[in-house]
């Protein structure tokens, strides 16, 4: 999957370190060493988003373990994506949002 | 603070090479071809490794590189001599891909082979220069006979050559190739079922055999392969039985309940009655919790409950290059109030149709059951469908491991009709594509991200 250059422009100045990846038809944006809102813990952590729309969800975001310190949410363990074993809660966004929008939107489901 | 000048020694228990059949076909192919002066040819077959926490390496080939016309230097005194110019394609190769590569050539004969008095000589050196400068992935070099091989392996830390314990083909038909293994003699066991060839007794004493699930399709599974002789099998499974498991469960018996056992310790109790001899792993989880005893075998049977668990799956076993034969039924109400059971078995070959390809796995269906959170609720679940469609697989296991229908690249997916009793070909596999797109071979081995 190949995405605008100015998103990918726009993504980095929230998060420097991108890399992308595919598996079984999907692609994954990894966002390394993501700082997490205040009282979540980990503070850091890498993230993979899934900026199409996979699980009923229009995007999903992935997180190594399931965050604590932050709003209780449904969260769901151990989805192997990757070749790693991910977390995610449920947490709906709009169609067609930019990447940079998109992760901000599935980062405050954290607050 | 000091730094250690100590070398890093890592111990490697088990060293396994998968090999897609495309590219060994690929490889054949191109070993044979003449050349104006050489009477050998040489390829480079870039691989990527993982070594597991088990101490197990697992080596998978992604691409295969002849060596060009130009780069054969003349030399009667030896079958191929390649200039430096090859030898540095292949180390740009191996930055390029940040993988391994292992040097390749055939000797054009049938059964096992080994290295002349001239590749002892010449080949570990080439083998040495990858692996200096191909960090921690495997190197080494491969030689081909007709349907076997020969490797050597070389691992940074280690000291010395590995010598791989399994060479496999991964295709239909697939090759086992157990270069550390005796051939082993027919047993009274076998005696019924010498139609599956003669090497079939050192094949199921040798073949990895991973049950995903041990509920009513899985412990079929467990029992067929021990009464057919499979002597390695992993079976994950992470729940107690319980007693609404007691109308499917094979093997086992209402004091299980009780005891409030582990399926696996029921797996394991089964199979190593009817075999002895079997070694058994049994994993308390998901797989998803441990996954390197997934990542070591050479065969998946699946009875997952989930489509997501088989997206998973699938993913995972294309990863490693292991095919993975997924087995499932469901009892479904009519619109007039009847009842019918349906069921799939489907097998997911590396380089051939998946899931996706099949149309079992659809975007919408993984939606739909996400909406549902995954939570379909307890499903009717009967022993006679859950047989049937357990021993159409077993079936196309034996025929993976021992190739005795000769059938080739066949997909396999059929349907279950249970209401009638039918088990036939589903229109899906016959018009599926060739090829898979979902998984390309460039996606095989530890996940490669690229920098944005």
């Amino acid at each position: 999957m190949t995405y605008d250059m100015d998103q990918i422009v726009e993504l980095k100045r929230i998060a420097p370190n991108l890399s992308q990846a595919e598996e079984g038809g999907f692609s994954y944006i990894r966002i390394a060493g993501y700082s997490l809102p205040e009282g979540c813990m980990p503070a850091t952590c890498d993230l993979l988003l899934c900026p199409q729309p996979r699980d009923n969800y229009q995007s999903r975001l992935f997180f190594p373990s399931q965050i604590t310190g932050c709003v209780a949410r449904n969260w769901n363990g151990n989805i192997r994506v990757l070749g790693e074993n991910w977390f995610a809660f449920s947490w709906a966004t709009k169609p067609n949002l930019r990447l940079a929008e998109m992760l901000l939107v599935h980062i405050n489901g954290l607050r | 603070m000091k730094r250690s000048t100590q070398p890093v020694i890592i111990k490697i228990k088990d060293t396994r090479i998968r090999i897609p059949a495309l590219l060994h076909r690929q490889m054949l192919e191109d070993l044979r071809r003449p050349h104006e002066f050489a009477s050998e040819r040489v390829g480079f077959l870039h691989t990527s490794s993982v070594l597991l926490k088990t101490g197990v390496l697992v080596i998978v080939a992604k691409v295969y590189i002849p060596v060009d016309d130009p780069d054969y230097e003349d030399d009667p005194t030896v079958g191929a001599k390649i200039s430096s110019s090859a030898i540095r394609k292949a180390m740009q190769g191996i930055f390029d891909r940040k993988g391994g590569c292992f040097h390749v050539h055939l000797h054009d004969n049938d059964g096992p082979t080994g290295p002349s008095r001239t590749d002892q000589k010449g080949l570990p050196p080439v083998a040495e220069s990858f692996s200096n400068i191909s960090g921690e992935q495997a190197n080494g070099f491969l030689i081909l006979s007709r349907d076997s091989f020969y490797a050597v392996v070389k691992m940074r830390g280690v000291k010395g050559f590995l010598s791989p314990s399994c060479i496999s083909v991964i295709g239909q038909p697939m090759l086992f190739r157990y270069p550390n293994s005796k051939r082993v003699g027919g047993k009274p066991v076998n005696d019924r079922q010498g139609f599956l060839g003669p090497d079939s007794p050192y094949l199921f004493e040798n073949v990895k055999v991973c049950i995903i699930g041990y509920g009513g399709g899985g412990s079929h599974i467990g029992q067929q392969l021990a009464h057919i002789g499979v002597k390695n099998i992993t079976v994950y499974d992470g729940d107690r039985i319980e007693g609404s498991n007691m109308n499917r469960l094979i093997g086992a018996w209402f004091q299980d309940v009780k005891e409030k056992l582990y399926k696996t310790d029921i797996a394991k109790r089964t199979i190593q009655k009817i075999f002895p001899g079997a070694a058994i792993r049994t994993i308390n989880s998901r797989w998803q919790e441990q996954p390197e005893y997934l990542h070591e075998s050479d065969i998946v049977i699946a009875g997952v409950d989930s489509y997501a668990d088989r997206q998973q799956l699938e993913a995972e076993c294309r990863r490693y290059l292991i095919p993975a034969i997924d087995m499932g039924m469901d009892v479904f109400e009519k619109a007039d109030g009847s009842f019918a059971i349906a069921g799939q078995i489907i097998l997911s070959m590396p380089g051939m149709p998946c899931l996706h390809c099949f149309q079992y796995l659809t975007p919408e269906k993984l939606a739909e059951e996400a909406a549902k959170y995954g939570n379909a609720g307890p499903r009717p679940q009967v022993v006679w469908p859950n047989g049937i469609l357990a021993s159409s697989a077993v079936g196309i296991l034996v025929d993976l491991v021992t190739k005795w229908t000769k059938r080739r690249d066949q997909t396999i997916y059929l349907q279950y009709d249970g209401t009638n009793g039918w088990l036939t070909d589903h229109p899906r596999g016959k018009y599926a594509p060739k090829t898979c797109a979902h998984y390309p071979l460039s996606q095989i081995g530890a996940p490669t991200y690229t920098t944005m």
